[in-house]
């Protein structure tokens, strides 16, 4: 378990279940969409500032494509999908290629890549919501590219108070792409009160 | 004379997909929205055949546009397109007016087959 965290056993145990059950249905999404197979990693459970998130995943430096999906209905917060910059432009091209045979505009490769942010956040959270009996719905996607802690910033004006723990489901995917597999890292931020109903669904104390 | 469709999508690779697949199903795309505002004008402007409608778009979503398309011609044939699959969601697009829902990523012959049902 991770050290930062101050859940009990049980609580981190049932966040990590719901990410799961989230996480292998937007894999098959992804996995559609993308014409390849997708696996993708254990879930973990984050509580620590966005600060203290960004250098989890690599440096908070990193330049990184982002999948910015705000998360509205029972439970709210953004959901993100972060990648490498030439990660993103081939599994855009990639999405393109598979459906609509291989035009490789700038403007539709930046909307595929929107779309499949979408399709993800969408899949996740109509799994979590189904698993938690809840409504879970979205706003559009957003493409945003810069180093990583920018782009968890960003996220975060919503989310609490600056610089306080920000609730983090996290879970990689490795998608197994021509010529080699591209890691992308899927990551919901909650905020506090819909962490406590997120708990309070799974009914572990 | 082939049926006419309106795609209501905010992204631009969704709305070529779409028209890709119904072109290959005989129709003609007359106009495509990127809002729910947008969709209902132009629903109001063409008076498409079919309309595909996503869910989530900007302004005014795709939930509120089905009902507004509705309300100003109940036999409105549309299609919900969207990643929104979750039963509650399908549910209330349906009782908003939607005759199917095709929940994304789609395998095209679900599409395909809805619109020729739809289109009789």
């Amino acid at each position: 378990m991770d050290p930062a965290l101050t859940l009990t056993p049980a609580q981190a145990d049932a966040l990590r279940e719901v990410a799961m059950i989230g996480a292998g249905r937007a894999a098959t999404a992804l996995a559609v969409l993308a014409g390849h197979r997708a696996q993708v990693s254990v879930p973990a459970v984050h509580l620590r500032p966005l600060a203290e998130l960004s250098a989890v995943d690599g440096a908070p430096t990193d330049p990184v494509a982002a999948l910015r999906v705000p998360v509205r209905g029972d439970l709210s917060g953004t959901f993100l999908l972060l990648a490498a910059p030439a990660v993103a432009d081939a599994l855009g091209a990639r999405v393109v290629q598979q459906w609509l045979g291989g035009e490789r505009r700038a403007p539709l490769l930046d909307s595929a890549l929107c779309e499949l942010g979408g399709m993800l956040a969408g899949a996740y959270l109509a799994a979590v919501g189904e698993f938690l009996g809840k409504v879970l719905g979205h706003l559009p996607p957003t493409l945003v590219r810069g180093a990583r802690a920018d782009t968890l910033r960003a996220a975060g004006p919503a989310l609490g108070r600056p610089g306080a723990p920000v609730p983090c489901l996290a879970h990689d995917v490795r998608l197994e792409m021509d010529p080699a597999p591209v890691a992308l890292q899927v990551r919901w931020l909650l905020d506090p009160p819909s962490l406590h109903a997120l708990l309070r669904a799974t009914g572990v104390r | 004379m082939s049926p006419t469709v309106l795609i209501c999508d905010d992204a631009v690779f969704m709305r070529r997909m779409l028209a890709d697949l119904l072109v290959r199903a005989g129709c003609t795309v007359v106009g495509e929205a990127e809002s729910g505002v947008e969709a209902v004008a132009q629903y109001v402007a063409l008076r498409p055949d079919l309309v595909t409608m996503d869910l989530v778009m900007p302004d005014m979503g795709g939930i509120d546009a089905l009902r507004e398309i509705m309300r100003r011609d109940p036999a409105a044939r549309v299609l919900v397109c969207s990643a929104m699959g979750q039963q509650a969601l399908v549910v209330e697009a349906i009782q908003a007016g939607a005759r199917d829902f095709v929940v994304k990523p789609f395998q095209a012959e679900r599409v395909l087959e809805a619109v020729r049902r739809l289109l009789g």
